[in-house]
C-alpha cells in the first residue's frame, strides 16, 4: 500500500484527527510569527522613542584655540547633518537680582548664547513656560532662586570685569539640561554630576556683547559647539540605528581632523535603546517560547490521543507484510500534509493578527529577515509534526507484534523519566539557577558602553523555562499518583456525582492514569503559562502607569514655576472643576543639604497618601502610610534619599539641618528637621535627591504663614479623562499666570525610557489570546478526543443497561478531574513562575513593584474557558453515547 | 399460553441496513417469542441475520417494520434495571479498563448494589466459571477465548429473566463450550428464565430443547413454536 493511498484513506475515515493536529501546528506557527511580528513593531518603537526624546542629536565642541566658524562648516557639511548652529557657553561668577527691598545673589552659573531659529530647529532644548522666546530666558531654578521673572532686571556677574545688566522676559525649562552642559569628549565617569544650578540664556549677539571681552581675557570660560541634527531615517533595529549614528560621528570627528570633539546625544539614547530591546526580546522568548511548546506539546498529545489505535493499525500493516520503513513513510505522509496545512494556516493566521494587532503583517525588521521568519515558523511547524507523528510511529513500527497490538492497555511501568525523578532535578536546576541570577548585581542584559556588540545572559533565563517545564512534569507525576494510589481520594469526590459507580469510575481512571496524567501535565502547563503571562502583563502595566504617574505627579498637575505663586482661592477653585475629584496642595522649593540644592516638597501628610496614591515602594523604612503618619505625628519630621542618609550618616531621629529661603528676609536660614525615613520616588521628584517635609512647618519657619506656599496642585480625576480635565483647568488658571498643567496621559506618551515607550498591549492581546485558545484546547480538544477513543466502552456499558447518566457520571468525572487538577496545579505553578519572572527581570520594572498585580478578570474568563471547553467534550460524548448502540460497538 | 406472558414478542420484525439497491435485509418479517424457562439454539450460517434478531430482541436496535414487546419483562429493556436482561456479545466486549471482577460485577454496580457486594457476587460467579484467578487481571491480559466465558459470567451475574447469548462458544474449544454451555442452560433453568442461545456448531445446538434455524433472515421453528 503506497503512503499516499493511505493518506486519502486517512483524510476520509479520520478527518477530525488530521484536522486536530494541523490545528495544533498552526497555532504553533502562527503564535511563532506573531512574536516577530511584535518584535519588528517594538525595535522600531524603540529606535524611534530614542531618537524623539532627543532634541539635540549631536553637540560638537570647538577645543581651545580653534575657530568655530571651520568647525560649523564641517558640521554642516558633513553627511546625513540637517541643521546645525552654533552656541556658546560662558562662566559667570553670579548673578544677582534686586526684587522689592531685597536683594538675592547666586554662585557661579553658565550663560548660554543661542542663534536666532534655534528654538524652531531644536524645539525640546529650551521650553519657555512664560515670557518672549527670542528675549532673555531664566532658568525655572534660577527664577526661583533669584526671586525674579519677566520684568525684573538680573546683573550677570563676569571674572575680573564688570557686571553686566539684562532684563528677563522669560523663564525657561531646560528639559536636557544633563546633555546640554555635559562635558563634551569626557570620559563618561568624568561627567559632572548634575547641571549647573544656576542658568541664564542669551540671544547670541547679546553673549557676545557680555563674553567677547572676556574670552579675550580667559579663553578658559567661553567654550563653542555646534548643535547639530541628524537625519532621523535610521535603521528600525535599533542596534543597527546605533552603529549608523555613530558612524556619522566618527565621520564628523575625522572631517574637523581632531579640532573639535563630538557628544553623541543620539547615540547615547540609541545605546540605551539597544539594550532595552534585547531586553524585550529576552521577555517575548521568555513569554512566547512557551506558547510554542505547547502548541507543540497540543499536537503530540492530540495524536498520543489515537495511539491506540494507531498501534493497532501498525499491527495489522505488519501483518500484511508492511516493513518498517513503509510505516514510517505512512507516517511521514500524514506528518507532511498536517505540517503543510498546519504552516499555511498558521502564517495566514499570524499576518490577519499583526495587521489587526499591529497594524503590520510583516514578520520581520526588513523584508528578508521577514521571509526568514515565516521560514523559520513554517519550519517550527514542520518538526513539530514530525515530533508528534512520525517519531511515534517509527517507535511503534519497529516494537510493534500482533500481541501487543491486541494489549490495549496492559500494566505499563512507569515512565522512564518519572523513576529517575527527572521532574524533581529539573526543578532543582531552575532553583539553582534562579538563586544564582537573582542575587544582587546580578543583570541579565550586558550592554559594553558603547561597543556594538551586547551580550545576553541566557543562562539566567533557564531558571524559568526550567521551572516552567519541571512544573509540567511534577503535574503529570502528581496527575499519576492522584489516579493511582491516590484512587480512593477520586472516588470520594466522585460520589456526590456517581454514586455507588465512584468506586469503579476510580478504578477504571486509575488503570488509564498514563492516558490521563498527560492532559493533566498539559492543562497545568498551560494554565502556568497563561497565568504567568497575564501577570506579568498586568504587573508591567500597572507599574508603567505608576511610572507616569511619578513624573506627572497625578493625574492631573498644576504647578507654579517660579516665585509666581498661585491666587489663594486656587484650591477650592480647581476643585470646583468638572471632573475633579480631590486636590492635593504640595509646597514645592529648593533647600541646600550642605552644598548640595535638592527640591524639598512640603505636603500636607495626613490626605497626600490618598490624595497622590503613595506606593509603598516609594519609601524605604515603613509603609506610605506609615511613614506619612508618623510625618503627621511629628512636624519637623523630613525624609530624605538614600544617597543623603550615606553621605550625612543619618540613623533615625537625627537632627538635619536645611537652609531655605526666608520668605519675609529674602536671606536663607537654617531650618532643623529630624530624619524620618529614605524616600525613593515621590510624585513630580527628580529621580536623584529630593527631600519630603510637612508643608505647614516650612512656611511657618520660613515666615511664610500666611502666604500662598502651595505651588503645585496634584488633581485626581476619577472616571474623568485626564486630557478634558487638564484643558478645563488650563481655561480656569489662564495662561498669562505661568501656570503649567500637565496630564498623565500626555506625559505619559512622553515617558522617555524606550522600553517603557513600547506598548506592550499589542502582544499582550495576542498572548493572552493565544492562551485562551491553547487552555480552551488543552481541556476541550484533548479532553473531547480521549472520550471520543473510548466510545466503544462507553456503548458497551449502555448495552449493559447503563442508564446515560450512569454513562455521563463515567465522562464527567474524568473531565472534571483532568481539568480541576490541571487548573489547580497550573494556577500553583502559575504564580511561581510569575514571582520569578518579575524578580529575573526586575529591570524591566520602573519602578519596581511592590507586589504582583493579578487579572482576576483574565484569570476568570481562562478558567471558565477550561471548564467550559471541559464541560463542552464531556457533553458531545454524553450525547454520541445515545448513538444507536450496536453500530458504535460493531463499528470499532 | 399468551403473549402476555412471553419474555419477548416479535411481531412481523425486519431489519434492512441501508437502502435502494445496496439494502441488505437481515431480519425478513419474523414473528417468534420466547416464554421464561424456554431454551432455544438459533442456528445459521455466518450472516444469515442471527446477531441483527438478537440486538432486536435485546432492545439495543429497533426494526425497520414490525414491533418487538416484552410483556413478561415488564417494559422496554433499557427501562428495567442492569441485569434482568442477560446479554453475551459475538465480539469482545469487556470493558478494557476495568478488572475481571469488575467487569462481571459492572451490571450489580449499575442496578444499585454496593461494590463490594457486586465484586463478592462477581467472584463467585468467575470460581463457578473456573475463572476465579482471573479475578484481578485486565481484560488486556486474558485469552478470547478467557474473554468469551467471563462476558457468559457477566451476563448471568444479575440474576437475568430472559438471556441473549450471542455465539458463546464462537472462540471456545470443545471442552470450555461444554462447560459454558451447560453453565448457560442450568442456570436458566435454575432461574426460570428464557434463553437464546446463537451458534453455527450443531452440538451446540443440540444441548437447547429448541432449535430455531436461520435461513435468510427468517428462523424456521423446528419445534411448536409458530406464533
Ligand atoms: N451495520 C450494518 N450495516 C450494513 N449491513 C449490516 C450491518 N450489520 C450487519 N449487516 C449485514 O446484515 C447481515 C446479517 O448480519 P448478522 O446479523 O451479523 O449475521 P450473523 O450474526 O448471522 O452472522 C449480513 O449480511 C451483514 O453483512
Ligand atoms: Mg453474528
Amino acid at each position: 500500500m503506497s503512503a499516499g493511498a493511505w493518506l486519502a484513506g486517512l483524510v476520509r475515515r479520520r478527518p477530525g484527527r488530521l484536522a486536530a493536529s494541523a490545528a495544533g501546528v498552526a497555532v504553533a506557527v502562527a503564535l511563532l510569527a506573531s512574536i516577530a511580528t511584535f518584535l519588528s513593531g517594538a525595535l522600531a518603537t524603540m529606535t524611534t522613542a530614542a531618537t524623539r526624546q532627543i532634541a539635540v542629536d549631536l553637540q560638537i565642541e570647538a577645543h581651545q584655540g580653534v575657530d568655530p566658524g571651520t568647525v560649523l562648516a564641517a558640521a554642516a557639511a558633513a553627511p546625513r547633518v540637517q541643521a546645525a548652529l552654533p552656541v556658546e557657553f560662558g562662566t559667570t561668577t553670579g548673578l544677582r537680582a534686586a526684587t522689592g527691598s531685597t536683594i538675592q545673589a547666586t554662585g557661579p552659573g553658565v550663560v548660554v548664547g543661542v542663534p536666532p531659529g534655534y528654538g524652531a530647529a531644536f524645539p525640546g532644548e529650551l521650553r519657555v513656560l512664560v515670557g518672549d522666546a527670542a528675549g532673555v530666558l531664566l532658568a525655572q531654578q534660577t527664577a526661583a532662586n533669584l526671586h525674579a521673572g519677566p520684568g525684573d532686571t538680573v546683573s550677570i556677574g563676569r571674572a575680573g570685569l564688570d557686571a553686566v545688566m539684562v532684563r528677563v522676559d522669560g523663564v525657561v525649562d531646560l528639559p536636557q539640561a544633563d546633555s546640554l552642559f555635559q562635558a563634551v569628549g569626557a570620559p563618561a565617569g568624568a561627567q559632572a554630576l548634575a547641571p549647573p544650578d544656576n542658568v541664564i540664556v542669551l540671544p547670541a549677539p547679546r553673549w557676545h556683547a557680555v563674553f567677547d571681552t572676556l574670552a579675550a581675557s580667559r579663553p578658559d570660560l567661553v567654550r563653542f559647539q555646534v548643535h547639530a541634527r541628524l537625519d532621523h531615517h535610521l535603521p528600525r533595529d535599533p542596534s543597527a540605528a546605533f552603529n549608523q549614528v555613530s558612524g556619522a560621528s566618527r565621520n564628523l570627528e575625522a572631517s574637523v581632523a581632531g579640532g573639535a570633539a563630538v557628544g553623541n546625544n543620539l547615540a547615547a539614547a540609541l545605546d540605551g535603546a539597544r539594550g532595552d530591546s534585547l531586553y524585550a526580546q529576552i521577555l517575548f522568548i521568555l513569554l512566547g517560547l512557551p506558547g510554542v511548546a505547547l502548541a507543540g506539546l497540543l499536537t503530540a498529545t492530540v495524536t498520543a490521543a489515537a495511539s491506540d489505535r494507531r498501534r493497532r493499525e501498525m499491527a495489522l500493516l505488519r501483518v500484511r507484510g508492511a516493513t518498517v520503513r513503509t510505516m514510517v513513510a505512512i507516517a511521514a505522509a500524514e506528518a507532511a500534509a498536517v505540517a503543510l496545512v498546519g504552516a499555511a494556516v498558521g502564517l495566514g493566521a499570524a499576518a490577519v493578527v499583526g495587521r489587526t494587532s499591529f497594524g503590520s503583517a510583516t514578520f520581520g525588521a526588513s523584508r528578508s529577515s521577514g521571509i526568514a521568519w515565516a521560514l523559520a515558523s513554517a519550519l517550527a511547524g514542520v518538526v513539530i509534526a514530525a515530533w508528534a507523528i512520525v517519531v511515534p510511529a517509527w517507535r511503534d513500527a519497529r516494537r510493534v507484534t500482533v500481541a501487543a497490538a491486541r494489549q490495549p492497555l496492559g500494566r505499563q511501568d512507569r515512565p522512564r523519566w518519572m523513576r529517575g525523578l527527572l521532574d524533581l532535578w529539573v526543578l532543582g536546576a531552575s532553583g539553582v539557577i534562579f538563586w544564582l541570577t537573582s542575587r544582587a548585581g546580578y543583570r541579565i542584559v550586558l550592554v559594553p558602553e558603547g561597543l556594538p556588540t551586547l551580550s545576553v545572559n541566557y543562562w539566567a533565563l533557564s531558571g524559568p523555562l526550567l521551572f516552567w517545564a519541571g512544573c509540567g512534569l511534577l503535574a503529570w507525576r502528581i496527575a499519576d499518583a492522584l489516579f493511582g494510589p491516590g484512587r480512593r481520594l477520586v472516588a470520594a469526590a466522585a460520589q456526590p456525582v456517581a454514586g455507588n459507580l465512584s468506586a469503579t469510575i476510580a478504578a477504571s481512571l486509575s488503570r488509564q492514569r498514563r492516558r490521563l496524567s498527560r492532559p493533566v501535565a498539559l492543562v497545568a502547563l498551560t494554565v502556568a503559562f497563561a497565568a504567568s503571562t497575564a501577570v506579568f502583563n498586568s504587573t508591567y502595566h500597572h507599574q508603567a502607569g505608576v511610572d507616569a504617574v511619578l513624573s506627572n505627579g497625578a493625574d492631573v498637575t498644576v504647578s507654579y514655576p517660579g516665585n509666581s505663586g498661585p491666587p489663594a482661592d486656587l484650591p477650592t477653585a480647581l476643585a470646583a472643576i468638572a471632573g475633579v475629584r480631590h486636590v492635593e496642595p504640595m509646597a514645592h522649593r529648593f533647600a541646600y543639604v550642605g552644598a548640595d540644592l535638592q527640591d524639598l516638597f512640603g505636603v500636607r501628610a495626613p490626605t497626600i497618601v490618598a490624595g497622590a496614591t503613595l506606593q509603598d515602594t516609594y519609601f524605604r523604612g515603613g509603609s506610605a502610610r506609615q511613614l506619612m503618619g508618623q510625618l503627621a505625628r511629628q512636624p519637623d519630621g523630613i525624609l530624605v534619599s538614600a544617597e543623603t542618609v550615606k553621605d550625612f550618616q543619618l540613623s533615625v531621629g537625627d537632627q538635619l539641618r536645611l537652609r531655605l529661603r526666608d520668605a519675609a528676609s529674602g536671606q536663607l536660614t537654617e531650618v532643623t528637621f529630624h530624619y524620618l525615613g529614605v524616600a525613593k520616588e515621590f510624585p513630580t521628584a527628580p529621580r536623584d535627591s529630593f527631600l519630603v517635609a510637612n508643608a505647614d512647618y516650612v512656611a511657618a519657619r520660613t515666615a511664610a504663614i500666611g502666604r500662598p506656599t502651595n505651588n503645585t496642585f496634584l488633581l485626581t480625576t476619577g472616571p474623568a479623562s485626564p486630557v478634558a480635565v487638564a484643558d478645563r483647568v488650563r481655561a480656569r488658571v489662564g495662561t498669562a499666570s505661568g501656570a503649567v498643567v500637565t496630564d498623565l496621559v500626555t506625559s505619559r506618551r512622553q515617558v522617555g525610557s524606550s522600553l517603557t515607550a513600547v506598548d506592550l498591549s499589542g502582544l499582550t492581546r495576542v498572548e493572552l489570546g493565544f492562551a485562551l485558545l491553547l487552555a480552551a484546547a488543552a481541556t476541550g480538544l484533548v479532553l473531547g478526543l480521549g472520550l471520543h477513543e473510548r466510545r466503544r466502552g462507553f456503548a458497551i456499558a449502555r448495552a449493559l443497561g447503563a442508564r446515560p447518566r450512569q454513562v455521563a457520571a463515567f465522562v464527567r468525572v474524568e473531565a472534571a478531574t483532568i481539568t480541576l487538577v490541571g487548573l489547580v496545579l497550573g494556577a500553583l505553578g502559575g504564580w511561581g513562575l510569575t514571582e520569578m519572572l518579575v524578580k529575573i527581570l526586575t529591570g524591566v520594572f520602573d519602578p519596581a513593584p511592590s507586589g504582583l498585580t493579578v487579572p482576576w478578570g483574565y484569570l476568570a474568563v481562562m478558567g471558565v474557558l477550561a471548564v467550559v471547553a471541559a464541560a463542552a467534550a464531556a457533553a458531545v460524548t454524553v450525547r454520541a453515547t445515545r448513538r444507536p448502540i450496536v453500530e458504535t460497538i460493531r463499528d470499532l | 399460553m399468551t403473549d402476555d406472558s412471553a419474555l419477548v414478542v416479535a411481531d412481523h420484525v425486519s431489519r434492512t441496513y441501508g437502502r435502494g439497491p445496496s439494502a441488505v435485509v437481515a431480519v425478513h418479517g419474523t414473528s417468534c417469542r420466547i416464554l421464561a424457562g424456554e431454551q432455544i439454539a438459533l442456528v445459521g450460517p455466518s450472516g444469515s441475520g442471527k446477531s441483527t434478531l438478537v440486538h432486536l430482541l435485546a432492545g439495543l436496535d429497533t426494526p425497520t417494520n414490525g414491533v418487538i414487546r416484552w410483556p413478561g419483562l415488564g417494559g422496554l429493556p433499557a427501562r428495567l434495571p442492569a441485569g434482568s436482561l442477560g446479554l453475551v456479545f459475538q465480539g469482545p466486549s469487556l470493558l478494557p479498563d476495568l478488572d475481571i471482577a469488575e467487569n462481571v460485577a459492572f451490571p450489580l454496580v449499575l442496578s444499585g448494589h454496593p461494590g463490594p457486594s457486586a465484586r463478592a457476587a462477581a467472584v463467585m460467579m468467575l470460581r463457578e466459571l473456573d475463572l476465579a484467578d482471573l479475578a484481578d487481571k485486565v481484560p488486556g491480559e486474558i485469552s478470547g477465548g478467557q474473554a468469551q466465558r467471563v462476558a457468559v459470567a457477566r451476563a448471568l451475574v444479575a440474576r437475568p429473566r430472559l438471556i441473549l447469548a450471542d455465539e458463546p462458544t464462537g472462540q471456545l474449544d470443545h471442552a470450555s463450550a461444554a462447560i459454558v454451555v451447560a453453565l448457560l442452560t442450568d442456570r436458566a433453568h435454575e432461574l426460570n428464565a428464557g434463553l437464546l442461545v446463537t451458534t453455527h456448531d450443531p452440538w451446540v445446538a443440540a444441548q437447547l430443547e429448541i432449535q430455531w434455524h436461520m435461513i435468510d433472515g427468517r428462523p424456521r421453528f423446528s419445534q411448536a413454536m409458530v406464533p
